[in-house]
């Protein structure tokens, strides 16, 4: 009798602790960290001028990476010109190009850089290869 | 008896009770955590010239204790054309005309924070050097990113 309500008393105690235990922990159960895909596409079209350079500044949120693809030139595939990607200075007098290649237009990021929080742009100019003014459009890829 | 029976029903709903307890650490955070204030952040560019075994620097002054970071942005020629040699960076204070540096790298141009050290409030500098790879002068432009 004593020892069959002992184990009456013991068994009730354990299953309130196991279910007090399962309601505790039931929010720790892991998840798996979704990663922030965000990105902003900008297309940037004007016109370039012989020994020229155009420049568009653009806002980074998040660290990440940045591409830039020079998607159209003078309607022509051959025809290289500068694509650079820097910061623009805080007196608004120009873009200080961090990095620099000579490219033709593609489908294909030309220039591709990881950058921190922050303002950046993006500058297309004359390697000397224009001899008249040419239509561009580049594309650039940054994280938000 | 019934004494005895009721104490280690009782002791047992504590052991429970602890037990979730411990688990309860992914609760919201409590009304006092919410006073921790946000570093703000003050954004500086430095941007030069700099000569063949010369060196720069900028003063700036940390208001809050907080992760300083320095970004050697770009190096140029005089023309404007961007160039991937390193040159040395480094954070001390500034001492008679110069900055004493407590910190320096050499480093290539990028846009991510090449050197983040965490400094107290007060008056420091960012420096720019040769390390002895120019032969010319050259542009610069580095980002200070300070609390």
């Amino acid at each position: 009798m004593r020892a069959a309500s002992f184990l009456k008393t013991t068994l009730a105690a354990v299953v309130l602790a196991s279910s007090m235990t399962l309601v505790g922990c039931d929010e720790d159960t892991p998840t798996t960290p979704t990663p922030n895909p965000s990105t902003a596409t900008v297309t940037f079209a004007s016109n370039l001028a012989l020994g020229g350079s155009s420049t568009r500044s653009f806002d980074v949120t998040r660290a990440g990476n940045v591409s830039v693809t020079l998607l159209a030139v003078g309607g022509s595939t051959t025809l290289k010109v500068g694509l650079g990607v820097g910061i623009p200075l805080a007196d608004g007098s120009g873009c200080v190009l961090s990095r620099s290649v000579e490219a033709v237009a593609g489908t294909t990021a030309q220039l591709e850089l990881a950058v921190d929080t922050g303002k950046y742009c993006v500058q297309i100019y004359d390697t000397g290869t224009l001899t008249t003014v040419v239509a561009f459009s580049l594309s650039v890829i940054y994280p938000i | 008896m019934k004494m005895f029976r009721f104490f280690r029903f009782g002791a047992a709903v504590l052991v429970a009770c602890l037990t979730g307890a411990a688990c309860s650490s992914t609760t919201a955070p409590s009304e006092a955590d919410s006073s921790i204030t946000p570093l703000e952040f003050t954004t500086l560019t430095f941007a030069g010239t700099l000569e063949a075994k010369g060196n720069g620097f900028y003063s700036f002054v940390v208001g809050q204790a907080g992760p300083v970071g320095l970004t050697l942005a770009a190096v140029q020629t005089p023309g404007g054309a961007a160039l991937s040699i390193p040159v040395g960076i480094g954070v001390g204070v500034p001492s008679g005309t110069g900055c004493a540096r407590s910190t320096s790298q050499t480093t290539v141009p990028g846009l991510a924070a090449q050197m983040t050290v965490t400094l107290n409030p007060g008056t420091y500098c960012a420096a720019v050097f040769d390390t002895g790879t120019l032969t010319a002068a050259v542009n610069f432009a580095m980002r200070i990113r300070h609390p």
